[in-house]
C-alpha cells in the first residue's frame, strides 16, 4: 500500500500514467504484479468491480479500457483481475462508477438493467453492465445471437441471462432523445453518427495523445518481501529483442490471460516482466496476396475477425475460444507460445499449414506450426527467443477446409475433441490432405496413418471408412474429467465422416442450430 | 420430516397471532404488476456495498490453511515461518488457546470435531488460519506453515461407502444413519395388481451452488460487542451460531447482510470462516476481512450430493399407477448433514398412488459437506421420477401430460392426506401444454440426418413453500407520507425488498420511492428466519402486510376523531382520510392534530399460523424442445416453458425472473454440472474452477424460456395468497430435457449430466 498516485501532468518516466474519469492518473512505486482489479478496489476505493474468481473465468470484475486506435478510440472490455496495472499505461480505464453522469443519473445501459430486471442478487451486474458498455459503444444494434456471444464472458447464477439480453437489446433505445444523453460516451454508436469522430471523442483520443511513450517504460517496484521488481514495456521489436537476450529469466507477457494466473493463483512471484503490447510491429496485423499475417500483440479478437472472415469455421472455433474479455485481452502468439491447453485453433492452423517466425536478437527463423511443438508444455523456443508473428497461407480456390470442437458446454470449455481438416479435391481425388486432432494426444498432432490413406485416394464413402479406421493407429486416447477415451475415438471419426458429409454435396444438416433460428 | 429444518439450527421461535383482520385482497393497485426493482440503481451503478466490499480502516486480511487430504491426521504444525513474514500479524491453530472451539455435532448434539480438527475428513478441512497486512501476504503465510500429515486410506466413492473394504470415515462405519423408510398400502397387492412395470436405476451428479460472491465476513470487535458483515441469505442463524460457539450474549452480536452476491441455499449459515475472523480480529485487535477463494468455495462451501435412486413403478393399462417402490442412496459428506434429505418426498405425494414404499440409506464419505441446495432432493427426485412417467407413458402409448393428468393427487398423501389450501397442477399441465403447442410438437416427426429434434416434460411440487411463522415487522409512517419498513429478512436476489415495498404501497397507497427499507441486521430490524426455501414472500409479506394495515387503522382511529364518523366508515385517499358515504368529509392526513403531535405512526405485524390440518405447495410443468446430433451427441435447448402455480404474482417481472433462473440452473444440472472427484488415487476434487466446473453462460441458454404463471387464488395458505417459487422452478427442468433428448433420439440417459460423450456413445451402441 506505499504505492504514491496522483492526478495531474507532473508525470515522470517510471510511472505508470492513464486516464481515468477524463484525469490524468499517475501511479509509481508499485508492484508491477499489481493487478487493476486490486488497484482499483483496493487504491482507489471502487467497489463497484467485484472479484467472483480472480482467474478470468467469470466476468464479475469486468471493466473497459479505451485505447487509441489511429484517430479513434476504441473500447475493450477485459477481466480486471488478469490484467497487470503497469498494462494500462496509456490508456484509459473505464470502471462501472465511471458510467453515472456526475449528478448521478445512470447511463442508458444501466438504465436498461432496471428496466428489464437484469440484476437479482447484483453482483454480477457491474461487469455486465461493463460488458454491455463496450457493445454499446462499438456495435450498431447486435442481432440476438451477437448479444448471446458478446455476453457470455459473464456468468450469473440468478437471472438465466434472458433479463440481461433483453436489457443488451434495449439499451439502444435508451441512449437517443434523451435530453441528459448528449454525452458522447452516453449515445450508442452508430455508423452513420460515428463516421467522423465527435468533438469529444477527439478530446479524449488528445488526451490519449498526450500520454503516449515514444521509449520503453521501465518501472520498479517492492515486492511483498520488500524486494524489488521490474517491469519493462518497449516500443520496437529491437528493443524487445534486446530487453529478452538481457533478461533471459523474465516473463514475456501478452495477453496475461495465463500469466495473470500465475500471480492470482498460484502466487508465483514474477521479478521481471517484458510487456509486448506495446511494440508497434508486434501489434500488426496483415493480410497479403499469400498469407494472413498475425503479429505476437495482436489480440484473439482481432485475429480472430481476420482468419474467421476467410476461414468461416475457424471464426466459429474462435466465438466458441473463451470469452469476449478474454479475447479481448489474450494474443494468438501467446496461446500458441504458452502451449496453453485450450488451444482450440491449433489443429485448424496446423490442418492450414500455419508457420511462426520465431525471433531472437537480430535473426528469425520460420518453422511449421506442427513442428513448434515437442512435448507437453514443450516447444521449440529456446532460451532468448520468442514468437514474432505466426503466418497462415490462404487458400488455393479449391482447397477445402474445416474444423470442428467438442466439448461439454458450448462455450468456453476445453474441448474434449477438436479435429481439422485441409484438402484439395481434384478429380475425385484428395490431395495435399492434412489432419490434425486436439485432445487426442498431449499436444495437438497430425494424424499420419489417416493422412497417408487419404492421399491421393477417391473421395468417396470407402476411403473414408478406411481412414476413419486408420485414425486409431494414430492416437491413444487417454480417459479424463472431460471426456472418455471411447468417446473421443468415436467422435474422432465421426468428426472425419462430418468433414466428408460436407464436402462432398451431403444435402441433411450436419450442425447443431445457432441461437435465435 | 419437514422442509422447515433445514434452514433452522433450533425450534423457530413463535410471533404472536396478527391483531388486524385481514381480508383478502381483491384487485390490486400495486401487487402483481411488473414494477422494477426498489435497489436497482445501487445495483447496477456499482454503489451497492456488498459484504466482500466493507473494506475498515486498519483492516487485515485473513485466510485458511486447509488439508489437501481427503483423509489425513495432522501430526505437527509448525508456524514459526509464517509468523515471521512481512505483514502477518496472526497465525492460529487448534493449538491456539480460544481456537479450541467444538464445531461439528452428532445427531444428538455430542461433539464430533473441531473448528481447526486435527483429524481431517475431507480435503478443504480447516488446519490453520491467517491474518496479514494484505491478501498475498496472507496467502504467501500459509505456504510458510509447515504441517505433518500422516495420509490415510480415504473413501469418496458413495457408492461403494459400504463395501467393508471400505475406509471407515467415522468409527461407527460409513453408515451415516439408519434406513429411512417410508411406507403406505400394500406394496406388493399394488405391483400384482400392474400390467406395465418399468423399473430402473438413476443418478444424478454432485452439484455445486457457485454464488458469484464468495463466502466471507468481516468482522471488528469493539469492546466485547462483535459486529460482523456476512455474506449470508439470513443474519439471524449467523448471529445464533457465532454467539453460540464464541460463548457471548446475543446482543453482542451484530450481523449486518444488507447485499448477498447469491447462495441458493449455502449461504443459509455461518461457516467455520464466519468464526475465524472473529477469532482474529479478537487476537490482532484489528477487523478482518476472511472470503474464500473460488476453489474454497468449490471445495468445501456445500453441495447437493450426488444421488443413486431405483425407483420401479407399477400401472394398469389405463395408466393408473398402483405402486411405487424408490431407493435412495446419498452422502452429505463426512459429518451430519444428509445425503437423502427429502430425497423422495415427490414419489410420496406428487401423483396419486395408494401403494408405496420409500428407502433412503444416507452413508459417509471423505468430501466436504453438502448444504441445502436450491429445492433439496427434489430436482434429483425429478430425474428419476419423470424419467419413469414418461417411460410409462410410451410403453402405455400415452401422451405423457395426459398420463400425468391421470394421475393427480387430490390430497397430500405424503403428509396422511389431508387436503392442499391449493393445488394448480393440473392447470400448469394443461395450460403449459396448450402454450407451448405441445401436441404439435410432439407430432412434428423426427428429422432423420444427423439432427434429431424432439420435446419433453415434468411436472414437479416442492414441500415446502408455505412459509409461516415467525415474522414480524414495522412499518413507520411519518408525518410527511413517507414510510420506513423494518424487517430482518435478506433480499438474496429474488426481489424481496421489492415486494415487501409492493404490500405496503398496497396498503397504505403511498409509492413506492417514498418507502426505505431497514432490513437484515440483527441489531436494528426484527428476527427473520433466512431466506431460503422457497418461503420468503409467504412468511414476510403477511407479516409487512399486518404491520401496515396496524398503521392504516391507527391512522383511520385518529382522523375519524377529527371528522367525527366512525373508522369503519373511513378510508385511506392518498395523504387523506375520506368518509366512505360521503366524500365532502375529508381531512389531510398532515391536518390531524392527533397525527401531528406524534409524528409517526408505528405499525407492526406479526405472521398468522397456517391453517391446520392443511398442506400448502407450489406445483410447476416445465416443457422443452431440444436438438441432438445424433453423431456427436451434443444437445441444444431450443426453447423453455415453464408453468407455475406458486398462487398469487406479487410482482410480474421478480416473478418471471425466478423463473428464468431456475430453469437455466436446471439446464446446468440436466446437462454440464458435475463435482469431479479422483475417486480412484488421490481422492481429491478435479473440477477446482469455473472453467472445468461448468455453469451454463448465454450461450448454453435457450433463446426462448417463457414464464407462465398459473395464478391459483389460495384464500387460505395466508393473507397475501402467494405460495413459494424460488426452489419449484428449477425442480422439473432437468428431467424435462431429458424425456426430450429420448423423444428425439430413442435414447434414454439415466444418469445426469447428460452430456455428448455419454450420449454419443449410447447412440453409436444402438447403431452398431
Ligand atoms: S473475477 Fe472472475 S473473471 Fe475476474
Ligand atoms: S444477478 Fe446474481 S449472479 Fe447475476
Amino acid at each position: 500500500m506505499t504505492a504514491s498516485s496522483q492526478s495531474g501532468a507532473d508525470s515522470q518516466e517510471n510511472k505508470i500514467r492513464f486516464i481515468l474519469d477524463g484525469e490524468m492518473h499517475t501511479v509509481g512505486g508499485i508492484d508491477p504484479n499489481t493487478t487493476v482489479l486490486n488497484y482499483v478496489r483496493e487504491h482507489l476505493r471502487r467497489i463497484g468491480t467485484k472479484e467472483g474468481c480472480a482467474e478470468g473465468d467469470c466476468g464479475a470484475c469486468t471493466v473497459v479500457v479505451a485505447e487509441l486506435d489511429g484517430d479513434r478510440v476504441r473500447f475493450r472490455a477485459i477481466n480486471s483481475c488478469i490484467k497487470f496495472l503497469p498494462t494500462l499505461d496509456g490508456k484509459e480505464l473505464l470502471t462501472v462508477e465511471s458510467l453515472r453522469a456526475a449528478d448521478g443519473s445512470l447511463h442508458p445501459v444501466q438504465r436498461a438493467m432496471v428496466d428489464c430486471h437484469g440484476s437479482q442478487c447484483g453482483f454480477c451486474t457491474p461487469g455486465f453492465v461493463m460488458s454491455m458498455f463496450e457493445l454499446y459503444k462499438s456495435e450498431e444494434r447486435p442481432s440476438r445471437q451477437r448479444l448471446h456471444d458478446a455476453l457470455a464472458g459473464n456468468l450469473c447464477r440468478c437471472t438465466g441471462y434472458r433479463p440481461i439480453l433483453d436489457a443488451a437489446q434495449e439499451m439502444y433505445g435508451n441512449g437517443n432523445g434523451h435530453a441528459d444523453d448528449d454525452d458522447w460516451l452516453r449515445r450508442p454508436y452508430s455508423s452513420q453518427a460515428d463516421a467522423e469522430p465527435s468533438a469529444e471523442e477527439s478530446a479524449m483520443v488528445d488526451r490519449l495523445r498526450s500520454i503516449q511513450r515514444h521509449d520503453t517504460l521501465a518501472i520498479t517496484g517492492p515486492d511483498l518481501a520488500g524486494g524489488e521488481r521490474s517491469y519493462f514495456a518497449p516500443r520496437t521489436v529491437a528493443n524487445l529483442a534486446e530487453l529478452v537476450e538481457r533478461h533471459p529469466e523474465a516473463r514475456i507477457l501478452a495477453g496475461g490471460t495465463d500469466v495473470g494466473l500465475w500471480v492470482t493463483k498460484f502466487h508465483w512471484d514474477l521479478d521481471t516482466i517484458i510487456y509486448i503490447g506495446e511494440v508497434d510491429e508486434l501489434k500488426r496485423l496483415e493480410v497479403t496476396d499469400g498469407h494472413i499475417e498475425v503479429g505476437a500483440a495482436v489480440t484473439l479478437t482481432d485475429a480472430m475477425a481476420a482468419i474467421g472472415e476467410r476461414f468461416a469455421d475457424m471464426g466459429e472455433i474462435y466465438r466458441r475460444f473463451a470469452s469476449p474479455p478474454i479475447r479481448n485481452a489474450a494474443t494468438l502468439c501467446g496461446n500458441i507460445a504458452n502451449g496453453s491447453p485450450i488451444g482450440d485453433s491449433m489443429p485448424g492452423l496446423i490442418a492450414l499449414g500455419a508457420t511462426l517466425v520465431l525471433r531472437r536478437g537480430a535473426a528469425t527463423r520460420e518453422l511449421p506450426l506442427d513442428e513448434f511443438y515437442l512435448a507437453y508444455q514443450k516447444t521449440a523456443l529456446e532460451p532468448g527467443e520468442f514468437v514474432e508473428r505466426v503466418r497462415i497461407p490462404l487458400d488455393p480456390a479449391d482447397r477445402q477446409f474445416r474444423t470442428y470442437k467438442i466439448a461439454k458446454r458450448f462455450d468456453q470449455d476445453i474441448s474434449a475433441v477438436c479435429g481439422a481438416f485441409s484438402v484439395r479435391l481434384e478429380g475425385g481425388r484428395a490431395h495435399d490432405v492434412r489432419v490434425c486432432y486436439g485432445g487426442m494426444a498431449a499436444i495437438p498432432q497430425r494424424a499420419g496413418n489417416c493422412e497417408r490413406e487419404l492421399e491421393g485416394s477417391d473421395w468417396n464413402e470407402s476411403t473414408i471408412e478406411a481412414a476413419m479406421a486408420a485414425l486409431d493407429g494414430d492416437y491413444t486416447p487417454i480417459d479424463d474429467m472431460r471426456s472418455s477415451a471411447g468417446y473421443r475415438r468415436l467422435v474422432t471419426r465421426n468428426l472425419l465422416r462430418k468433414f466428408y458429409l460436407e464436402t462432398s454435396g451431403f444435402a441433411g444438416e450436419t450442425r447443431v442450430l445457432e441461437h435465435g433460428r | 420430516m419437514k422442509a422447515a429444518d433445514y434452514y433452522l439450527d433450533g425450534p423457530a421461535p413463535e410471533t404472536p397471532e396478527p391483531r388486524q383482520r385481514q381480508d383478502r385482497w381483491g384487485e390490486t393497485r400495486v401487487v402483481g404488476r411488473p414494477l422494477p426493482r426498489v435497489d436497482a440503481y445501487e445495483r447496477v451503478s456499482g454503489s451497492a456495498v456488498y459484504p466482500s466490499d466493507v473494506q475498515l480502516p486498519g483492516m487485515l486480511h485473513a485466510a485458511i490453511l486447509r488439508s489437501p487430504h481427503p483423509h489425513a491426521r495432522v501430526k505437527r504444525v509448525e508456524t514459526s515461518r509464517a509468523e515471521a513474514m512481512p505483514g502477518v500479524r496472526a497465525v492460529i491453530t487448534h493449538q491456539t488457546p480460544g481456537a479450541d472451539i467444538a464445531w461439528y455435532t452428532d445427531r444428538e448434539g455430542a461433539t464430533v470435531g473441531h473448528l481447526f480438527e486435527a483429524h481431517c475428513r475431507f480435503e478443504g478441512e480447516a488446519v490453520a488460519a491467517v491474518a496479514a497486512e494484505s491478501p498475498y501476504q496472507a496467502r504467501d503465510a500459509l505456504e510458510a506453515i509447515e504441517v505433518e500429515y500422516e495420509v490415510l486410506p480415504f473413501t469418496s466413492d458413495y457408492e461403494t461407502a459400504l463395501e467393508p473394504r471400505a475406509p471407515a470415515v467415522r468409527d461407527g462405519g460409513n453408515r451415516a444413519s439408519e434406513p429411512g423408510v417410508y411406507e403406505r398400502g400394500d406394496l406388493a397387492a399394488g405391483f400384482n395388481a400392474a400390467e406395465v412395470v418399468v423399473e430402473e436405476t438413476f443418478r444424478t451428479p454432485c452439484e455445486l451452488h457457485t454464488p458469484l460472491e464468495p463466502h466471507g465476513c468481516v468482522a471488528r470487535w469493539d469492546g466485547n460487542r462483535l459486529t460482523v458483515w456476512e455474506s449470508t441469505q439470513g443474519v439471524y442463524p449467523v448471529q445464533s451460531r457465532v454467539a453460540q460457539v464464541l460463548g457471548l450474549p446475543l446482543a453482542n452480536v451484530r450481523v449486518i447482510g444488507h447485499y448477498v452476491g447469491g447462495g441458493f441455499g449455502s449461504k443459509l449459515r455461518p461457516g467455520k470462516y464466519t468464526v475465524i475472523a472473529a477469532l482474529l480480529a479478537r487476537q490482532t485487535g484489528r477487523p478482518v476481512r476472511l472470503f474464500l477463494s473460488r476453489e474454497e468455495t468449490l471445495l468445501c462451501a456445500g453441495n447437493r450430493p450426488a444421488n443413486r435412486m431405483r425407483l420401479k413403478v407399477g400401472a394398469k393399462r389405463d395408466g393408473t399407477l398402483t405402486a411405487i417402490e424408490f431407493h435412495g442412496l446419498g452422502s452429505g459428506g463426512a459429518y451430519s448433514g444428509s445425503g437423502t434429505g427429502i430425497l423422495d418426498w415427490q414419489v410420496r405425494d406428487l401423483y396419486r398412488c395408494d401403494n408405496v414404499r420409500c428407502t433412503t440409506e444416507n452413508v459417509y464419505i471423505h468430501a466436504g459437506a453438502q448444504r441445502p441446495m436450491r429445492a433439496p432432493g427434489h430436482p434429483q427426485c425429478s430425474w428419476a421420477l419423470e424419467q419413469v412417467m414418461d417411460e410409462l407413458a410410451d410403453r402405455l402409448e400415452l401422451d405423457p401430460v395426459e398420463l400425468r393428468l391421470r394421475n393427480l393427487a387430490s390430497v397430500s398423501q405424503g403428509r396422511g392426506g389431508i387436503p392442499y389450501t391449493s393445488n394448480g397442477f393440473r392447470e400448469c399441465l394443461e395450460e403449459g401444454a396448450r402454450t407451448f403447442g405441445w401436441l404439435a410438437a410432439r407430432s412434428r416427426a423426427r428429422s432423420e440426418d444427423d439432427l434429431a429434434r424432439g420435446v419433453g416434460m415434468a411436472g414437479g411440487l416442492w414441500i415446502a413453500g408455505a412459509g409461516g411463522p415467525p415474522s414480524t415487522a414495522i412499518v413507520k409512517y411519518f408525518a410527511d407520507g413517507s414510510v420506513n419498513l423494518n424487517l430482518g429478512a435478506s433480499d438474496i436476489g429474488t426481489g424481496t425488498k421489492t415486494v415487501m415495498a409492493m404490500v405496503v404501497a398496497e396498503e397504505l397507497g403511498v409509492p413506492l420511492d417514498r418507502i426505505q427499507i431497514e432490513h437484515a441486521d440483527t441489531a436494528t430490524t426484527q428476527f427473520a428466519t433466512a431466506s431460503g426455501g422457497s418461503k420468503t414472500v409467504p412468511t414476510d409479506a403477511p407479516a409487512v402486510r399486518a404491520a401496515a394495515l396496524d398503521c392504516h387503522n391507527q391512522l383511520l382511529d385518529m382522523a375519524a376523531e377529527e371528522l367525527a364518523v366512525a373508522p369503519s366508515e373511513l378510508k385511506l385517499d392518498g395523504d387523506h382520510v375520506v368518509a366512505v358515504g360521503d366524500p365532502e368529509k375529508r381531512v389531510a392526513l398532515r391536518e390531524v392534530s392527533d397525527f401531528r403531535r406524534r409524528q409517526v405512526v408505528v405499525g407492526i405485524g406479526y405472521r398468522g399460523p397456517n391453517p391446520e390440518g392443511k398442506a400448502t405447495c407450489p406445483f410447476a410443468a416445465q416443457f422443452c424442445e431440444v436438438e441432438v446430433n445424433r453423431r456427436t451427441g451434443e444437445v441444444r435447448v431450443l426453447r423453455f416453458l415453464g408453468a407455475h402455480d406458486s398462487g398469487r404474482v406479487m410482482n410480474r417481472a421478480t416473478y418471471d425472473n425466478q423463473v428464468y433462473g431456475g430453469i437455466v440452473m436446471g439446464i446446468g444440472l440436466g446437462l454440464t454440472e458435475r463435482r469431479v472427484l479422483d475417486t480412484g488415487q488421490t481422492g481429491k476434487m478435479c473440477n477446482l474452477s469455473w472453467h472445468d466446473y461448468k455453469i451454463p453462460t448465454a450461450l448454453d441458454v435457450p433463446a426462448d424460456v417463457t414464464s407462465l404463471p398459473i395464478e391459483t387464488e389460495d384464500v387460505e395458505c395466508n393473507t397475501v395468497g402467494a405460495k413459494g417459487l424460488g426452489e419449484p422452478v428449477t425442480i422439473p427442468t432437468a428431467a424435462a430435457i431429458a424425456n426430450a433428448v429420448y423423444n428425439a433420439t430413442g435414447i434414454r440417459v439415466w444418469e445426469a449430466p447428460l452430456n455428448a460423450t455419454r450420449l454419443a456413445e449410447l447412440l453409436a451402441e444402438r447403431e452398431a
